[in-house]
């Protein structure tokens, strides 16, 4: 801050140049940790910074990513989302079983999946907003019955052979090498900032989250902007279902298990706060590809699996405890 | 002395929580361009009273009268329309937002017209905007797009403040819920000095306190509850702290026990 007509009442000046520390590391942070990390896996393996790998490494990022940027929005509102793996799984499966079982045209069976995982994530919002359940258990609730409820239609069956247009945002791949999935994540991505930064929509769920007490006092709608987090979660998670029929052109009931973790991960490694009222909706997109780019080395380095989980672990925690630390230093 | 008529004026407002008897009675009136200090110990009924006023509370009895005609505040929102504007101490500031987005906070401005669900910021209308309003109450904020998180405690009332009086609407009466709480000596300056120069401005002022030796700085009325029921209200400059304190705690000191 280094202004000398400030007076600090109740913070030691070399506090504060912690603080200011802290507030770039959450900005940029997750970068010099991508580079890093990406150094030394280059080290590991030489063949890792080529052209070919980064793309690879992004486009196997995207589904997670896209889940990630909508779990983005909840959590600047302060809420969580942990349905998304199961909604995600729910949505994919309608969207193949609607083209395989009832001959759907494959544009409407994509808009219809994508339309239900909206409309998921806007229930799940107004059980939150209306209802006042908390965020935690309407979302873990959805994480077990919508899970259920596939496996109650889908059973063991395996949905197959799908039409270009189904496996269009996960599978092709422009000039024969560029892939459309990467594509549509920076689309979403832009739009998504956008509005998350530009917009009155965006303002205002930042709000909520920072301050519910002061932004309802301000005269915003908490019910309508917590509820319409919520909707932009489920919308994301209606587009990633459409991405992974593409790429694994087959769908079952196990499917995107384990989303609700590595989402919140990317989220929170990526700078957004927990507490609610910061976002960063690029660092979401960094955070996701450092969990793609621990896996990746890991894998190149031929260490377990195990240690996979570990690092993710500490990582989360370490993300956290940082802001929490920032947060406890200057209580005034 | 100031002898023109009540901007605001509430009359006999009763107003109880359950069993609990919040407020009894009490008339309680804002004069134009006054600093008017409400003062009683914890549980006296200042924040209820002044909840009524701006529409979070309504009053089981009671009326208000704004420019001498009767109006019913349901909502905060009814309150700011009459030009009536809260500083509350916890509710006032998004801790993350920087000042632009606080001072702006809920009443952005955007490129579209009306109301939207969603519609696009206009950032660089709303930073020339708080640089104006900061000028306005005289508070200097080297950078506005610092979070407020990271301001002085002067400078968040500061911010605060900017916020209210930041309306298209004007305002005339200006409610601070002891906004020199936890504040440093220099801090406190600070603040006082936003309370005069809002003065200058012709606002009214409400300033809710603990603390006797800032009100008396600003005040030119002064008004003591005590459980729920208005003790005096005075002009500040013909009370004794002492006799102030005598009103707060119950132990009448002087002859003004009279109930006006
Ligand atoms: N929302 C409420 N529900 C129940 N009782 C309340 C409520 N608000 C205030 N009270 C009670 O009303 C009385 C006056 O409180 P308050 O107006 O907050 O006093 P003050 O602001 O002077 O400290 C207290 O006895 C308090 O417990
Ligand atoms: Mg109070």
């Amino acid at each position: 801050m280094g202004n000398s007509n400030r007076s600090h009442t109740d913070t030691a000046t070399g506090s504060v140049n912690v603080t200011r520390v802290l507030q770039y590391w959450r900005r940029g942070g997750i970068y010099i940790s991508l580079l890093l990390v990406a150094i030394g896996l280059s080290f590991l393996s030489p063949r890792f910074l080529t052209r070919l790998n980064l793309v690879e490494l992004l486009n196997y990022t995207a589904i997670i990513a896209v889940v990630a940027l909508g779990q983005t929005f909840v959590i600047a509102g302060k809420g969580i989302d942990l349905s998304v793996g199961s909604v995600v799984a729910l949505s994919s499966c309608v969207m193949a079983w609607l083209f395989i079982d009832y001959a759907v045209p494959s544009v409407l069976a994509v808009l219809l999946g994508i339309g239900l995982a909206t409309a998921i994530g806007t229930l799940h919002g107004y059980l939150i907003a209306q209802l006042g359940i908390p965020d935690l258990v309407v979302t873990l609730a959805g994480l077990e019955a919508w899970r259920g409820l596939v496996y109650l239609i889908f059973e063991e069956r395996v949905l197959m052979r799908f039409d270009p247009f189904m496996r269009f945002l996960g599978n092709y791949r422009f000039g024969g090498w560029f892939p459309a999935a990467i594509l549509g994540l920076f689309i979403i991505l832009a739009i998504y900032t956008f509005t998350l930064n530009r917009t009155t929509l965006g303002r205002y769920i930042l709000a909520i989250g920072g301050n519910r007490r002061a932004a309802e006092y301000a005269g915003i709608n908490f019910f309508k902007y917590k509820i319409l987090s919520y909707t932009l979660s489920g919308l994301s998670c209606g587009i990633a279902s459409w991405m992974l029929i593409g790429r694994l052109n087959a769908v079952q009931s196990s499917l995107a298990v384990g989303y609700e973790l590595h989402s919140i991960a990317a989220v929170v490694i990526g700078g957004t706060s927990l507490f609610g009222g910061i976002a960063l909706m690029p660092g979401t997109v960094g955070g996701a590809l450092m969990i793609s780019l621990i896996r990746n080395g890991l894998i190149l380095g031929g260490i377990s699996f195990y240690w996979y989980m570990i690092i993710l672990g500490i990582l989360l925690v370490a993300s956290v405890a940082l802001p929490a630390w920032e947060r406890r230093k200057e209580t005034r | 002395m100031n002898h023109a008529k009540p901007i605001i004026s509430m009359q006999g407002i009763t107003k109880h929580f359950g069993g609990v008897t919040a407020l009894e009675k009490v008339d309680f009136d804002v004069l134009p361009n006054e600093v008017h200090a409400l003062l009683g110990d914890n549980g006296a009924g200042k924040s209820t009273l002044i909840k009524i006023l701006c529409g979070v509370h309504q009053a089981d009895k009671g009326k208000i009268l704004v420019d001498g005609s009767p109006v019913s505040i349901t909502s905060p929102k009814e309150a700011r329309k009459v030009g009536i504007e809260v500083i509350y101490q916890d509710l006032a500031l998004v801790d993350e937002f920087n000042v632009i987005a606080n001072v702006y906070l809920g009443k952005e401005l955007t490129t579209s017209f009306g109301e939207h669900t969603t519609s696009i910021l206009d950032e660089r209308r709303m930073r020339e905007g708080t640089k104006s309003v900061l000028e306005k109450v005289k508070m200097f904020i080297p950078d506005i797009r610092q979070r407020v998180y990271y301001l002085s405690g002067g400078q968040r009332q500061g911010v605060a403040i900017g916020r209210a009086v930041n309306s298209t609407q004007k305002i005339r009466v200006l409610i601070m819920d002891e906004p020199t709480a936890a504040l440093g000596v220099e801090e406190k300056e600070k603040v006082l000095n936003l309370i005069r120069t809002l003065k200058e401005q012709k606002v009214a002022i409400v300033v809710i306190s603990h603390n006797l030796e800032d009100v008396f700085q600003v005040a030119d009325r002064v008004t003591v509850l005590r459980n729920g029921r208005k003790v005096v209200t005075v002009p500040a400059s013909e009370v004794s702290r002492q006799d102030v304190v005598g009103y707060i705690v119950g132990v009448e000191t002087g002859e003004l026990s009279g109930k006006r």
